[in-house]
């Protein structure tokens, strides 16, 4: 199967969430990917967990290697002057370099782009920071986190009453990637064309904005400002998550129009309290939705989440289980699809790897290497790829330029 | 505004099929330079009747949800229901290089316009399907929402309060992720297709869109690893021993006119006296000097110690507004962010001064209306509007006659016959 970013060489010198998302994906598309890492400051994931049978391993977080598969992995001390030579000699040879330390950083290692230029004048240079790197805010730290709030997700996500937010993961990590990717294809495209290189500068904040659009507009036009609704939708009801049969088991229903609303009482078998002239138009429903919603969770609660969206998706309503850690694991919709990739690792074994979301059929994505262990190709890459005689490895490694 | 697309992707010619599911994916690609082609039906995209509206006047014309998802687009009408419609589709294909769509999986090709057909049209194309759960499969033909795709993804399981239903992420993140990662699959694709004149079809699912995002807690890491079921934390954000380190690391405090996160142990964190210090300055926390604390440094403190210190920080937050909590946090240059409203973000100096806001005009309704700016800053090839969103039909003369070379007359024909 031809790869689709055959020959392309990646400098992954990021870490933590955004950088090595964005880097992922051209790992995914055949890219070769060199993940610098250090041992002096080890990626935060890699002692973040999950660990297999909860015990701590830098090298079996489950939040480190689902973001680094496919790559080969080094580590390299930035701090001490031959690193940063050895980290300029790798540049040198790339086609891309991804990063999202502070801008201060960089500046500090002589990494900036305008240095890089002078060793790679065609060089993709691709910065993924919280707020970017001009402005104000340029110097302020940013984690997934946080920057929930101040993109103004967590604001329009819980309910009226209660404080916002309350989003488990770090959603607005997962965001800036795929912008971030897209940039670069953007760029190595505009390099096919026109032979040039070019700086690209992501604002974690700016792309987290984008995923709020109409809320964004509504109030610019209107001067309106959205209040949380939990799972409500003001245009439509039913629109909730219902409580099923079981301990934590949910179902969404999402009752969109006229005619989902036919198929839901249908898919209740027409009970009496369906045919309540309050409920016959989407105006008395959304106007009745605390009784509706009681109404609806009264039949919910005697199925299981996997009963209750078979019977409504069966009759044309969108509605779908509040699915769980297994539940997505094991789904057969994303197992149909490959969503989880096996592959072994070093001291883990056999475990499983995201994929992308859109797949390709000529060129698909390839998942061939599992996360690389804290160096584990310290040879491979300094002896095979930049070509350090023994000698020169053993005593750059005694001065500890390799940690 | 630009009139001309340029950009990174100039050159590259996009059929738009999609309703709101896909908007985003030709949005994305408008921005970066493609020539967009939306292609509505007669009457306009359905979804052009999604509120909010431009002043509150229902109109598909006014639709503020249109208007973010269809920047930098042409419009034209075309029923592809119709042998016509088939045909003068068919002759756009041979002059573009993707084609994006959102039709129930199967649709297009019940037309006789699936893959299959469209390459005997043009051998290249590239065909992105986005639908909610993919072109085949057990659930390929159920139907989801934004909701139901945030449930299905598994990130409903883990939001929202646990005395309450889980709840979903708010925003329209189930369209808007399989729109932009739909566009970077196109992308991809086109990449490929300049380089060896080879087409393809992207598939893309709503679901996975979802579920492939919730990597700081991703289900199947911990289901595989540790068949562990990660629960909803609920209030205070709590990263208890299933993370590993036992750290609390983010909180939601309540300031004097809002929200803000905060905690002992964000990525940033102060030392132990510097907070008590800052604390004192404010007249709160006098409780807390003159005793050992575990660590020196506010994120590394043991479970007790760090309980003490966050009731001791709620207390202390409380009295500011978000502006001067805000003001501290940069200074002091540790990861506290508020949470912002829609009007915080256009107040924001910072997104001002990288000059995010970009003001598209709107002749028809008499003012330029504010939009987000592309959020990656490309030295080279910048990204940006190109152009308002369409008007229904607006490039009908445009397309149909000058691009594609049919007379007058013919078009004509076709608007009488209902097929434009």
């Amino acid at each position: 199967m031809t790869k689709l970013l055959e020959g392309i060489t990646v400098i992954d010198l990021a870490w933590i969430g955004v950088g090595p998302m964005t880097s992922r994906y051209l790992a995914w598309h055949g890219a070769e990917v060199i993940r610098i890492e250090t041992s002096s400051r080890l990626d935060v994931l890699r002692t973040n967990g999950p660990f297999p049978g909860h015990v701590f391993d830098i090298n079996k977080s489950g939040m480190y290697t689902d973001n680094n598969c496919n790559k080969s992995g080094i580590t390299l001390n930035l701090n001490h002057p031959s690193g940063v030579d050895i980290a300029r000699r790798l540049i040198s040879r790339a086609d891309v370099l991804v990063e999202n330390f502070t801008p201060k950083a960089m500046k500090k290692w002589g990494l900036t782009y305008h240095d890089l230029v002078k060793i790679r004048p065609d060089i993709i240079m691709i910065s993924l920071t919280g707020h970017g790197q001009t402005g104000p805010y340029a110097m302020h730290p940013g984690a997934g986190f946080s920057m929930m709030g101040i993109t103004g997700i967590a604001n329009l996500t819980g309910w009226p009453d209660q404080p916002p937010g309350l989003i488990g993961p770090a959603y607005s990590d997962w965001i800036a990637p795929h912008y971030g990717a897209m940039a670069v294809m953007s760029a190595l495209r505009h390099r096919r064309r026109t032979g040039q290189g070019q700086y690209i500068d992501v604002s974690q904040y700016e792309c987290g904005i984008h995923s709020l659009g109409p809320a964004i507009m509504d109030w610019a036009v209107n001067g309106r400002l959205w209040e949380r609704q939990g799972d409500r939708d003001p245009a439509y009801a039913p629109h909730g998550v219902y409580r099923c049969r079981g301990d934590e088991r949910w179902v969404a229903i999402a009752v969109t129009n006229d005619r989902e609303w036919d198929g839901f009482c249908r898919a209740l078998g027409d009970v009496a309290w369906t045919k309540q002239p309050r409920f016959d138009t989407m105006r008395g429903r959304v106007r009745h939705v605390d009784e509706l919603d009681k109404l609806v969770e009264s039949w919910t609660i005697q199925l299981t989440p996997e009963q209750a969206m078979a019977r409504l998706q069966a009759a044309g309503v969108p509605a779908g289980v509040a699915q769980n850690s297994q539940d997505c694991r094991e789904d057969p919709q994303l197992n149909h699809r490959h969503h989880f990739w096996l592959l072994d690792h070093a001291t883990i074994g056999q475990h499983a790897y995201s994929t992308p979301s859109a797949k390709l059929s000529g060129t698909p994505h390839e998942l061939y290497k599992a996360a690389p262990l804290l160096g584990q190709d310290n040879e491979h890459v300094y002896r095979d790829i930049l070509g350090l005689n023994e000698e020169e490895f053993i005593a750059l490694a005694m001065e500890g330029v390799f940690e | 505004m630009h009139t001309d697309n340029v950009g990174p992707l100039a050159g590259f010619r996009v059929l738009d099929l999609s309703d709101d599911k896909g908007a985003y994916c030709g949005k994305a690609l408008g921005d970066l330079g493609a020539d967009v082609i939306k292609i509505e039906p007669p009457g306009g995209d359905p979804s052009r009747w999604h509120r909010p509206f431009y002043r509150d006047q229902p109109d598909p014309e006014r639709s503020l949800y249109w208007f973010v998802l269809n920047t930098s687009k042409r419009s034209i009408t075309l029923d592809l229901a119709c042998p016509d419609g088939q045909d003068l589709f068919r002759q756009l294909v041979a002059g573009a290089h993707a084609v994006v769509e959102s039709y129930s999986p199967g649709y297009l090709d019940s037309l006789g316009l699936g893959y299959d057909q469209l390459r005997l049209f043009k051998r290249d194309i590239v065909l992105t399907s986005i639908s909610p759960f993919g072109q085949s499969g057990p659930y390929r033909d159920y139907q989801a929402t934004n909701l139901v795709a945030q449930a299905m993804g598994g990130l409903v399981y883990l939001c929202g309060d646990v005395d309450h239903s889980p709840v979903m992420v708010g925003g329209i993140q189930g369209c808007f992720q399989a729109g932009l990662q739909g566009a970077l699959g196109t992308l991809f694709a086109l990449y490929h297709q300049e380089e060896t004149g080879q087409g393809q079809q992207v598939d893309v699912s709503m679901q996975e869109a979802i579920t492939g995002g919730m990597w700081v807690s991703g289900p199947h890491q911990f289901w595989d690893l540790s068949q562990t079921i990660l629960p909803r934390w609920g209030i205070p954000y709590h990263q208890g021993p299933l993370m590993g380190m036992g750290v609390r690391r983010y909180q939601v405090f309540r300031v004097r006119d809002g929200y803000m996160y905060g905690g002992t142990g964000t990525a940033r964190a102060l030392p132990v006296e510097d907070m008590l210090a800052w604390m004192a300055r404010r007249g709160v926390g006098q409780e807390l000097h003159g005793r050992q604390w575990s660590a020196k440094i506010t994120r590394h403190l043991n479970a007790e110690d760090r309980d003490t210190m966050e009731a001791a920080y709620a207390r202390f937050v409380a009295t500011y507004t978000k502006a001067e909590i805000w003001e501290e946090a940069l200074a002091k240059r540790i990861d506290w962010h508020i949470v912002q409203t829609p009007q915080d973000l256009f107040e924001c100096r910072h997104l001002a001064e990288r000059g995010f806001w970009s003001k598209v005009d709107h002749p028809e309704l008499g003012e330029a209306v504010p939009y987000q700016g592309w959020p990656t800053k490309m030295g080279a090839a910048p990204a940006a509007i190109h152009r308002r969103p369409p008007l229904i039909g607006e490039h009908n003369q445009e397309i149909y006659v000058g691009e594609l070379g049919l007379s007058r007359h013919q078009l004509a024909a076709l608007k009488q016959a209902g097929v434009v």
